[in-house]
């Protein structure tokens, strides 16, 4: 196991800028999500970790060591591909043995541990088959087997549960984590979920555009966020952000006045609204509704103030209101307060 | 109604757009393998206009059986071996070469590949002048010209599988190009972090999933050369061919019906070359195609 640094990391394919300047740490043991929508830079990051990539300038440190010129088969770490990258012309059992025979692992250390690691997989009845004849789930499964067999000080992954349908997915997330525990190996999984990162990492470090906008745990990062890119990446449904004007102790949004506590802030801001602080009433902020999502035992409603988008939720037994329709809301917490120009938080 | 007519009309159309390929197919290849099979069985007349003569199978086993045919199956024997697998090795080589992240990559696999595109006029051509005793490089080397390469029975076939060998690897290394480009990048990955050294990614992953492509350039390159006579036609000659031992059975063919016209021998002759490609293609994918690896 090994610690991983990113020291100013820049990655550059032509005049195209990927990564700028990235400073980022991951302890040793932790469990980091990389998380970002696409072309934001996570995989590429990823990439340089595990030697498939090279830093266009700035020092990458694994267990300390600058590793920016080894070779990837010298890391010593493990990487799960999104597509899973197995060997299609070898049985699972020669798969998962491929990394051991490459460091010359005798014939019997190599059984016991491809046995042991079937067996914590639950592999262990399709150790004869190829590739070809195992399900999406049991492909992600050889890949992870693949991944430990060798012990690693650190493990990549790369969305490695994209190609797997929702149930899978869930019980797939809940299996790693509990593997990760277990070995206690370094790792760090690239994802553009923020499902999966909320409810994986111990600590998600959040990308856009080859930025890094934020480190922290998922709650540090639902309920504390640095900028607005956060605020409306993390939760689900995403923080609402509506533009307003803040007026001493009061705040104006969409011609509606409501008292506000932020101090710091002044004048043009843009305030961030989680689903839990806002709710109907019948009066306050006027919205003009989009639509209704009628998600079982809650409904979301969708509306627009002015140019900007609100998702307020309802009981599933109130009467819907309908699209077009005028409504109303009441903030019934404290919004986040961002910049409304540079998007950064401004208070509390 | 309106249903029936659509459908004809829709037949007449697809029958439309079929007909020139077909025609030509018919013209240039059915015709010619079943008339084939009518020639073989009758002795050629003496002169023009003059019937031909019930031969049954006597022509088709007393030409099998000749010195001639023995020799030449003898020579495209020797040159499918001395072409055949240096080419798929080199094309290999090549193609693994050229697919390299390498700045000015294009410029090799521009040259690489030119030698598929050249006529065997033009290979007769360069490695005519090359072997000129007079003009060309072996004096120039110090080797002895007198007699010429192309004269000596010893080297005469190898310098024929030179100008083939030189055509056949553009074609294999286009092939083997086409083939590496297609191997999913990410198990080549994953084979380097999975700690295999290049050489041992190459064998134990790059060359398993090459396989079919491997495969087929053997196969295509076997039929290709039990066809060759063009570099024979053009630096030897009919009459020296046989003296110098590169009187392939294609290029026998070739002199039964323009030389010396025979066209029930060159007949018996394009049959018996029949059967013995479709008998080692078979054996190819009898024997070989079991180690290929189809699953991607």
């Amino acid at each position: 196991m090994a610690s991983v640094a990113f020291n100013q990391v820049t990655k550059k394919f032509g005049d195209t800028s990927v990564l700028n300047g990235l400073d980022l740490e991951v302890a040793d043991g932790e469990f980091l999500v990389l998380l970002g929508p696409s072309g934001c830079g996570k995989t590429t990051a990823l990439r340089m970790v595990a030697g498939l990539e090279t830093p266009t300038s700035g020092t990458l440190t694994i267990g300390g060591n600058v590793v920016n010129d080894v070779a990837p088969q010298h890391r010593d770490v493990a990487m799960v591909f999104q597509n899973y990258a197995l060997y299609p012309h070898l049985s699972v059992a020669k798969n998962i043995e491929f990394p051991l025979r490459q460091r010359d692992v005798s014939a019997e250390v190599r059984a016991k541990k491809v046995s042991e690691v079937a067996a914590m997989l639950g592999l262990s009845e399709l150790l004869d088959r190829k590739p070809r004849q195992l399900s999406g789930g049991q492909r992600q499964r050889v890949a992870l087997a693949r991944a430990i067999v060798r012990e690693p000080v650190c493990f990549l992954m790369d969305e490695p549960l994209s190609n797997l349908d929702a149930t899978l997915r869930a019980r797939t997330r809940s299996e790693i984590v509990r593997l990760q525990h277990e070995l206690a190996t370094t790792t760090i999984f690239v994802t553009h979920d923020q499902v999966e990162a909320m409810t994986m990492g111990d600590r998600i470090a959040v990308l856009n555009a080859g930025d890094l906008q934020q480190v922290g745990t998922p709650t540090e990062l639902f309920e504390n966020p640095a900028n607005v890119f956060v605020a409306s990446f993390i939760g689900n449904p995403g923080m609402s952000l509506l533009s307003a004007e803040v007026e001493g102790s009061k705040l104006r949004i969409g011609g509606a006045v409501t008292p506000f506590g932020g101090a710091g802030a002044s004048g043009a801001v843009t305030v961030g609204v989680r689903i839990d602080g806002v709710q109907l009433s019948s009066s306050g902020i006027a919205a003009i509704c989009d639509g209704v999502e009628v998600l079982g035992a809650e409904v979301h409603v969708l509306a627009h103030i002015g140019e900007d988008q609100i998702i307020v939720r309802q009981v599933a037994s109130a009467a819907r209101p309908k699209i077009g329709e005028q409504i109303f809301v009441q903030l019934t917490t404290q919004p986040l307060c961002f910049d409304a120009v540079t998007g950064l938080r401004v208070t509390p | 109604m309106t249903a029936l007519r659509q459908r004809r009309r829709e037949s007449l159309l697809g029958l439309g757009l079929v007909a020139p390929a077909l025609i030509l197919l018919t013209v240039f290849l059915i015709y010619p393998f079943f008339k084939n099979f009518t020639l073989f069985l009758y002795h050629a007349p003496p002169y023009p206009g003059l019937p031909s003569k019930w031969a049954g199978l006597s022509q088709f086993f007393d030409t099998v059986t000749s010195t001639s045919f023995f020799d030449g199956l003898k020579a495209t024997a020797l040159y499918t071996v001395l072409v055949v697998p240096i080419g798929v090795f080199l094309g290999l080589v090549l193609a693994v070469a050229a697919h390299q992240k390498l700045k000015g990559m294009a410029i090799y696999r521009t040259i690489f590949a030119t030698t598929a595109v050249s006529s065997v006029a033009v290979a007769a051509i360069v490695f005519g002048t090359f072997m000129n005793p007079v003009l060309g490089l072996l004096p120039w080397l110090g080797i002895d010209t007198n007699p010429t390469i192309l004269q000596n029975p010893t080297w005469a076939m190898f310098a024929m599988a030179i100008i083939g060998l030189w055509q056949f690897i553009g074609l294999s290394f286009i092939l083997f190009s086409a083939g590496l480009q297609s191997l999913p990048e990410e198990v080549l990955e994953a084979a380097k972090l999975d700690g295999a050294s290049p050489t041992k990614a190459f064998f134990t992953v790059t060359i398993p999933l090459l396989s079919p492509t491997i495969f087929y350039v053997f196969t295509v390159g076997v039929i290709a050369a039990m066809f060759t006579f063009g570099q024979m036609d053009l630096l030897i000659g009919p009459g020296a061919s046989s003296a110098v031992h590169v009187n392939t059975l294609a290029y026998q063919i070739y002199q039964y019906v323009v030389t010396q016209p025979n066209p029930g021998v060159a007949a018996c002759i394009s049959i018996a070359l029949f059967i013995l490609t479709a008998i080692v293609t078979l054996a190819n994918f009898r024997f070989l195609e079991r180690r290929v690896n189809y699953d991607v």
